[in-house]
């Protein structure tokens, strides 16, 4: 490739960089984060469900009979129980759905008791819009579209999966030479040597990673603001509606308005039996009480990469098949969409998995922040850059206190939910997360400004950190009473992990801080310029 | 960022070509595309939708790439065109 193309592209993958790159780490961090928000977060963050509970099925189906009897007959044309403790709600939830008003009946029990804890009406959107919600919801619709909404917050997000796929097609081609230095990593060399290997390494090492999350990111984020409406407009003359239909696997049967019991506790029974592997999420069911009615139970988790639906009929219980969300449609394009939502998440094959994204996703975070004090570092640096040096030292303070806000941000959460959880505050709780997320957020962008010496303003941003994730395990004995070693030893493993995993967290971030802090102290006046890339060529 | 004024000519049209343009085109491509693809229907939807991140991706750097600007403004604008013939007709 000629030289000047790669000019071209270096400098192309520059201006990407530095316009996207601090809401890219944003989301990346996030999302590394959410990875984990349910249920792990969700659980941790709501002790009186921190002990799991498994949910009889002939209780259960006692339970629907005895609340089926209560409602209005049109609300019981779809009958959606979430099951505890796996994605959204963390008590058992029932949603009763009268479709033809748009009207919903949500009813929430204990887990262990299964005693009534509320009933609201409303419609559907109304009521999950005002559900309680916790720092784990908080984080992951934040990851979403930045407490944005629709369709502005998705379209950023989506955007920045887009953004991300050129910055890895343009780092590709600069650095493909690089491809055989896979293990280079001169981490003994100056910082801006150092720098610009772990840039690279992150880049080649999280190449395909990164691929499948820019892809699956856009898709998520544009899918209802975009892709959607115009892939409606010609097949189905812009009804939107239709078209998602065409995709749904689980359609609603034709009543025969015959009655016949509808099984609940054989299809539960089965199902958890099917797979141990596969963790169950939701049952569906469709005509209640009619002799076509049919129950459906989705969980993720199993053998399958994609997320499963077992099929049964209602009137018998009798299991009649199992399937991806879109797998019984013909085509490539529903084995994609089955792969999309696992691939972003995480969420198929157990914890180890998650660990895996993660991490990765951590380092999806670390690419464009690494990039950009590449940028800065050279910037100052050279004689015949375009921008003053003042120009520099802003956005260096901007980079610190957006990127390095964010992560305090997020971890002053974990204290704000234990204190929220014990206190009972009189703002509703998604209300006050968002007051001490952006608070904490916006404090740091203007201590970074203000603090002169930028590797101080850095220092103190890792230690408040730090300190604040080292709190969380003790707080947490003082509000629920729930400490590491009783919370291992009643198997509250989601508990019991998050508030070590935190602990050390705290830990690793004073260790690395003291290190870095000491290597640019002993750092040469005369830096090693001998890697400094074609843009300063 | 020295380089600007000598690595791309016409830099406010590229700018131009790269983020808008581009992001209408492939807009505009995925009803489009659905009018001729020889697939089954929801193969005729999706593969347009998860071609949109490339096709953006090519666009995009192709507004920048290119010696002159005006050859990506040109590609774009066909596809524009010939794809949103293609959906009014089978509208009619």
């Amino acid at each position: 490739m000629k030289s000047f193309t790669i000019k071209k592209l270096y400098t192309l993958h520059s201006w990407v960089g530095i316009v996207t790159g601090i809401l890219l780490f944003v989301i990346a961090f996030t999302g590394a984060v959410s990875v984990f928000g349910r249920p792990e977060i969700k659980v941790w963050a709501n002790p009186e469900v921190r002990q799991a509970a498994e949910i009889k099925p002939q209780s259960l189906e006692q339970l629907i009979v005895q609340h089926v009897s209560d409602i209005p007959e049109s609300f019981r044309e779809e009958i959606n129980i979430f099951l505890p403790r796996a994605r959204t709600f963390t008590n058992l939830t029932v949603v009763f759905e009268d479709h033809d008003n748009g009207q919903a009946i949500v009813k929430t029990f204990h887990n262990q008791s299964l005693q009534l804890l509320s009933t609201r009406t409303g419609s559907v959107r109304e009521l999950f819009e005002t559900r309680e919600t916790d720092i784990a919801d908080f984080i992951v619709d934040f990851h979403a579209d930045l407490h944005l909404g629709s369709p502005l917050g998705l379209l950023l997000t989506g955007l920045l999966g887009l953004t991300l796929t050129v910055s890895i097609i343009t780092g590709f081609f600069i650095h493909r030479k690089k491809l055989r230095n896979l293990f280079t990593f001169r981490w003994k060399k100056s910082f801006d040597v150092s720098l610009a290997d772990f840039h690279k390494v992150l880049g080649v090492w999280g190449l395909l990673f990164n691929g499948v999350i820019a892809f699956t990111g856009a898709f998520l984020g544009l899918a209802t603001v975009i892709l959607i409406p115009a892939a409606a407009f010609v097949t189905f003359n812009g009804d939107q509606e239709k078209l998602v239909e065409m995709f749904v696997t689980t359609p609603e049967p034709i009543m025969a308005n015959e009655f016949a019991s509808t099984k609940v506790a054989k299809p539960l029974a089965h199902a958890q039996s099917y797979d141990e592997d596969m963790r169950l999420e939701l049952i569906s069911i469709y005509g209640f009480e009619d002799k076509n009615a049919k129950v459906y139970i989705s969980g993720v988790g199993s053998d399958k990469v994609s997320a499963q639906t077992l099929s049964y009929e209602g009137s018998s219980g009798n299991f009649t098949e199992a399937f991806g969300r879109f797998g019984k449609l013909e085509g490539v394009s529903p084995v994609i969409l089955d792969l999309m939502f696992p691939l972003h998440f995480g969420n198929f094959g157990g914890p180890l998995v998650k660990l895996i994204w993660t991490l990765l996703g951590l380092t999806t975070a670390l690419l464009p922040i690494s990039g950009m004090m590449l940028w800065l570092h050279r910037g100052e640096k050279s004689s015949t850059s375009n921008f003053s040096a003042s120009t520099y030292s802003n956005v260096k303070r901007l980079v610190i206190g957006a990127c390095g806000g964010v992560v305090f941000a997020t971890a002053v959460l974990f204290p704000a939910q234990l204190v929220a959880w014990s206190t009972t505050p009189q703002l509703s709780s998604s209300v006050l997360f968002g007051i001490i997320f952006f608070g904490s957020w916006l404090l740091s962008i203007v201590l970074a400004f203000c603090i002169k010496n930028t590797g101080l303003s850095s220092k103190l941003m890792a230690y408040s950190t730090a300190v604040t994730l080292l709190c969380v395990p003790f707080l947490n004995v003082l509000t629920t009473g729930d400490d590491i070693f009783s919370l291992f030893l009643l198997k509250q493993w989601e508990t019991a992990i998050t508030d070590l995993t935190l602990f050390t967290l705290g830990v690793l971030i004073i260790f690395t801080t003291k290190r870095v802090s000491n290597k640019s102290s002993l750092e040469p006046v005369g830096n090693d310029n001998s890697d400094k890339g074609i843009g300063n060529a | 960022m020295s380089s600007r004024r000598t690595t791309f000519n016409h830099i406010k049209m590229r700018h131009f070509a790269a983020c808008l343009i581009s992001l209408v085109t492939v807009t505009v491509m995925i009803p489009g595309m659905s009018t001729y693809l020889p697939l089954s229907t929801p193969d005729k939807i999706g593969l347009p939708i998860f071609l949109f991140l490339f096709l953006w991706a090519v666009f995009f750097i192709y507004s920048y790439l290119a010696k002159n600007v005006w050859h990506p403004l040109l590609v774009m604008s066909l596809l524009l065109v010939s794809h949103l013939t293609l959906s009014i007709l089978a509208l009619q």
